[in-house]
C-alpha cells in the first residue's frame, strides 16, 4: 500500500469550483487510510499570475502554440514540483481533465521526471487525446514520463493502484470496464480542496456525479462509446452525499458532471424528491444544482416535473439543443421536436430554471434553409434570453466529427470524405485536430456545405446572436481557434480545393 | 406592447379573504379577492410609457375585526404574503419585488401603542396591516425585458469573484476582441 500520495490537477479547467477528480480519488484514499494532498496548479496560477499572464497562459493551453510560455508560469510549476519532491510522496497522480490539459500535463511530467523517479500515474479524459499518432496517455508512457495510465472509470482501478496492483482493468494496455454500481464509490473528499478558495458566484459549489453514460445515441457524440451503458446512483444516496458536503464545507451549489441527469425519469424524480426530503429535514440546507439535461418529449416532462426540479434547487440546465431545425435534430438522433423544445423553454421560464444551450453549426445534413431557421430561432426566443431562461449559448466550432462518434463511423447513409485531401488542420502542437474536431470534410450528398460555408455560417450565428444580446460562452476562445483554421485553410488552399471532388459531389 | 403580470400570494382568511387593488402608474387596473384556491392574480399593463414607472398593490380590506381573538389568543387573522411574480409567463427573480417598500396603513389602536411604527418597510412581503406595496423605477413596456436583463446581469457580476476575467466574459455577448476576431475571420474567408 502506498503511504503518501500527491494528487495534481493542471490547467486549463474551470475555476468556479474545485476539480472533481482529486476529490473522488481523495475520497478513496481517505476510505483506505492513505494520506494524501492535492495540488491544483490551475488555481495556483490564477491566484499568483497577473490577469494578463494568466490569460496568455490559457491561450497557450487552449488555442495556439505560437507564443512561448512565460517564465512566471514555469516558476510556478517548478515551485510546486520542488515542494512535492521535498515532501517524500511515494505516488504522484496526475489528472488530465481534457485535451486542454495535455500541454500542461506534458510540461509537468517533463519537469518532474527530470528530477525524480517517484512513481507517476495519469488518468482522465485528456489522456485519450490523439497525440503524435497515438493517445496522449500512451505517449506519456512511451516517453517514460509516467509509469502507468488509467483508461475509463478510475475509481475501482484507483483502489487497486493504491495497494500497488497495476494489473487491473483500465491500466495501460488492459481495456477498461465500466463501473456497474456507482453507489459503491466512497463519498468524494472536498476537505483538501477548499471550495471557498475558488471563484464562485455568491455561494461556493462542487462537482458531483449522479450518473454516467447516456440513454441516447446522438450521431456526433462519443459518450455511448465511452460509457456503453447508462448507470446512475440512487436518489437517496446522492441527496445524502450532497448534504454531507454541505455539512463538511458549507457548499450549496452542486454541479453534476453527468452527460444527462434525466436519462431515467423514474430515478430523476427520485433524485429530486430525495433532495427535497433532505432539504426539509435540515434547515439551512438550500441546495441549487446544475447539470447536463436531455430535453424529452413534452408528454414525458409535464409541468409538474419542472415544478419538482425547481423545488429541489434545479438552477441551470446545460442542454444539447444543437440545432433549431427539427430535420437536423432528427438526423442527429434527438427526440424532441419544435413543440417539445418550446414546451421545455416555457416550462423552464415559468419555474425559473436557466439553460445553457449547446449548439452545433454545420452538421453534415445542414442546408441553407436549416441555417436560416437557426438565425430565426434566435429572434423568436430573444425574450427568454433577456429573462435568463436561455442564460448562455455556446456555438462551438464548425461541424465537429469526434473520434468514437457515429458520424466518424460513416454508417449514416451519407458520404463524408476529406474536402482537401492534403490539408492538415491543427492549432495545438502534436494534437491531431482533424479527428478531434473533424473539420476538413465534405458530405457528397450536401456539397454546398463546404468548410468555408460552415465557417461563414458560424460567423453569421455569432454576429446575429451578439446583435440580439445573447451571452455567448467561450466565444473568444472559439473565434481564436476558428481564425487559425481559416488561416490554415487559406494557406492550404493555394492549390485550390479538391475541385474534382466537388464537381463529382455536385454530380452525385 | 403590453406586459402580462401574474402575482401569487399566500392568503389567510379572517372573516373575509384579503382584497387587493392593482395600480399601474396610479391608474387602477382591477381589484381582486385572493383566496387559498385563487391565490394568483393576472392583469395586463400597457401604460408604462415614462422613463420610470411604478406598479402598486393596495391591500385595502383589512380592519381590526379581521383578527379574531379568543381567550387572548389570535385564532384567525386575515393576512397576505407576496410569494412570486411572473411577467409574460416568466418567473422573475426575487429582487424584482424584494428591493421595494411596503407602506402600511396602521390601525389607530396600533399607532396608539407603537407611535414610532415605520412609515415604509423595505422587503416587507407579509402584510398584517392594510397598505400599499410599490414596485418603482420600472422601464417603459417596450424596454422591459432589456432592462430586466441588465438588472439581473449587473447583480450577478457585482458578486462574482473572478480575478481571471474569464468567468465574467461568459456574461458578455461580445467583447472588443471578439469583434476584431470576427472582422479578421470574415476578411480571411473572402480569400478562401
Amino acid at each position: 500500500m502506498f503511504k503518501k500520495v500527491a494528487l495534481v490537477t493542471l490547467p486549463s479547467q474551470e475555476l468556479e469550483r474545485p476539480p472533481a477528480a482529486p476529490a473522488v480519488l481523495g475520497g478513496i484514499c481517505r476510505d483506505l487510510g492513505v494520506d494524501y494532498d492535492v495540488f491544483d496548479i490551475n488555481l495556483q496560477l490564477a491566484r499568483n499570475l497577473t490577469q494578463t499572464d494568466f490569460n496568455e497562459a490559457s491561450d497557450y493551453w487552449r488555442t495556439t502554440h505560437d507564443r512561448p510560455l512565460s517564465n512566471q508560469v514555469l516558476k510556478e510549476f517548478n515551485r510546486t514540483i520542488e515542494h512535492i519532491i521535498s515532501q517524500n510522496y511515494d505516488l504522484i497522480g496526475i489528472s488530465v481533465f481534457s485535451r486542454f490539459s495535455t500541454r500542461a500535463a506534458k510540461l509537468f511530467c517533463e519537469l518532474i521526471r527530470s528530477k525524480t523517479n517517484i512513481i507517476i500515474v495519469a488518468g482522465g479524459q485528456g489522456c485519450t487525446t490523439p497525440w503524435s499518432d497515438m493517445k496522449f496517455g500512451d505517449w506519456l508512457l512511451h516517453k517514460k514520463l509516467i509509469n502507468h495510465v488509467a483508461w475509463g472509470d478510475s475509481e475501482e482501478l484507483w483502489k487497486h493502484w493504491l495497494t500497488g496492483n497495476f494489473s487491473v482493468a483500465g491500466t495501460d494496455s488492459i481495456p477498461p470496464i465500466q463501473l456497474t454500481n456507482l453507489d459503491n464509490i466512497p463519498p468524494a473528499d472536498f476537505t483538501k480542496l477548499n471550495p471557498w478558495n475558488y471563484f464562485y458566484n455568491q455561494v461556493p459549489g462542487i462537482y458531483l456525479t449522479a450518473s454516467r453514460g447516456c440513454v441516447r445515441k446522438c450521431t456526433f457524440c462519443d459518450v455511448p462509446n465511452r460509457w456503453p451503458k447508462y448507470r446512475y446512483r440512487s436518489g437517496a444516496s446522492m441527496a445524502n452525499e450532497m448534504f454531507l458536503h454541505y455539512k463538511q464545507t458549507g457548499v450549496q451549489i452542486f454541479q453534476f458532471t453527468d452527460s444527462v441527469i434525466n436519462g431515467n425519469l423514474r430515478e430523476f424524480r427520485s433524485l429530486n424528491e430525495n433532495i427535497i426530503r433532505v432539504k426539509e429535514e435540515n434547515k439551512g440546507f438550500n441546495p441549487r444544482w446544475l447539470s447536463q439535461f436531455n430535453i424529452r418529449k413534452a408528454k414525458d416532462m409535464p409541468e409538474e416535473m419542472y415544478e419538482l426540479m425547481a423545488e429541489s434547487g434545479g438552477k441551470m440546465l446545460i442542454v444539447g439543443v444543437e440545432h433549431a431545425s427539427w430535420d437536423v435534430r432528427k438526423h442527429m438522433g434527438k427526440e424532441f421536436n419544435d413543440e417539445d423544445l418550446d414546451h421545455h423553454i416555457r416550462m423552464c421560464a415559468r419555474h425559473g430554471i436557466q439553460n445553457v444551450f449547446l449548439m452545433f453549426i454545420g452538421y453534415p445534413t445542414e442546408t441553407a434553409e436549416d441555417h436560416k431557421k437557426q438565425l430565426e430561432f434566435l429572434d423568436y426566443y430573444q425574450k427568454y434570453m433577456y429573462s435568463g431562461t436561455i442564460a448562455m449559448i455556446r456555438w462551438g466550432y464548425t461541424g465537429s466529427i469526434d473520434r468514437g462518434s457515429l458520424l466518424e463511423s460513416k454508417n449514416l447513409g451519407f458520404d463524408l470524405v476529406p474536402e482537401f485531401p492534403n490539408l492538415k488542420l491543427e492549432h495545438l502542437e502534436d494534437q491531431e485536430e482533424d479527428w478531434i474536431y473533424g473539420r476538413n470534410w465534405i458530405n457528397l450528398d450536401n456539397p454546398n456545405l463546404t468548410l468555408r460555408e460552415r465557417l461563414i455560417r458560424r460567423v453569421q450565428v455569432h454576429e446575429h446572436s451578439a446583435k440580439l444580446g445573447y451571452p455567448i460562452t467561450k466565444g473568444t476562445e472559439e473565434l481564436k481557434i476558428l481564425k487559425i483554421i481559416a488561416e490554415q485553410l487559406l494557406a492550404g488552399n493555394k492549390e485550390k480545393p479538391n475541385r474534382s471532388l466537388l464537381i463529382s459531389a455536385e454530380e452525385h | 406592447m403590453a406586459i402580462e403580470f401574474e402575482i401569487t400570494f399566500n392568503a389567510t382568511k379572517g372573516i373575509n379573504w384579503p382584497c387587493v387593488l392593482v395600480l399601474s402608474n396610479d391608474k387602477p387596473l382591477g381589484s381582486y379577492t385572493v383566496t387559498d384556491e385563487k391565490s394568483t392574480i393576472v392583469f395586463e399593463v400597457n401604460n408604462f410609457e415614462n422613463l420610470s414607472n411604478n406598479l402598486a398593490i393596495v391591500y385595502f380590506n383589512k380592519n381590526e375585526s379581521e383578527t379574531i381573538v379568543k381567550n387572548g389568543k389570535i385564532v384567525q387573522d386575515q393576512s397576505l404574503e407576496l410569494v412570486k411574480i411572473r411577467a409574460d409567463g416568466i418567473l422573475l427573480e426575487s429582487w424584482f419585488w424584494t428591493d421595494n417598500y411596503y407602506y402600511p396603513d396602521y390601525f389607530e389602536g396600533y399607532l396608539k401603542n407603537v407611535s414610532d411604527a415605520p412609515k415604509k418597510i423595505m422587503s416587507q412581503l407579509h402584510w398584517h396591516f392594510p397598505g400599499k406595496f410599490v414596485i418603482t423605477e420600472l422601464p417603459d413596456c417596450n424596454n422591459f425585458w432589456q432592462w430586466y436583463k441588465k438588472q439581473r446581469t449587473d447583480r450577478v457580476l457585482a458578486e462574482l469573484i473572478d480575478p481571471t476575467g474569464q468567468i465574467k466574459n461568459n456574461y458578455n455577448s461580445i467583447t472588443d476582441e471578439d469583434r476584431l476576431l470576427l472582422a479578421e475571420l470574415k476578411e480571411i474567408l473572402l480569400y478562401v
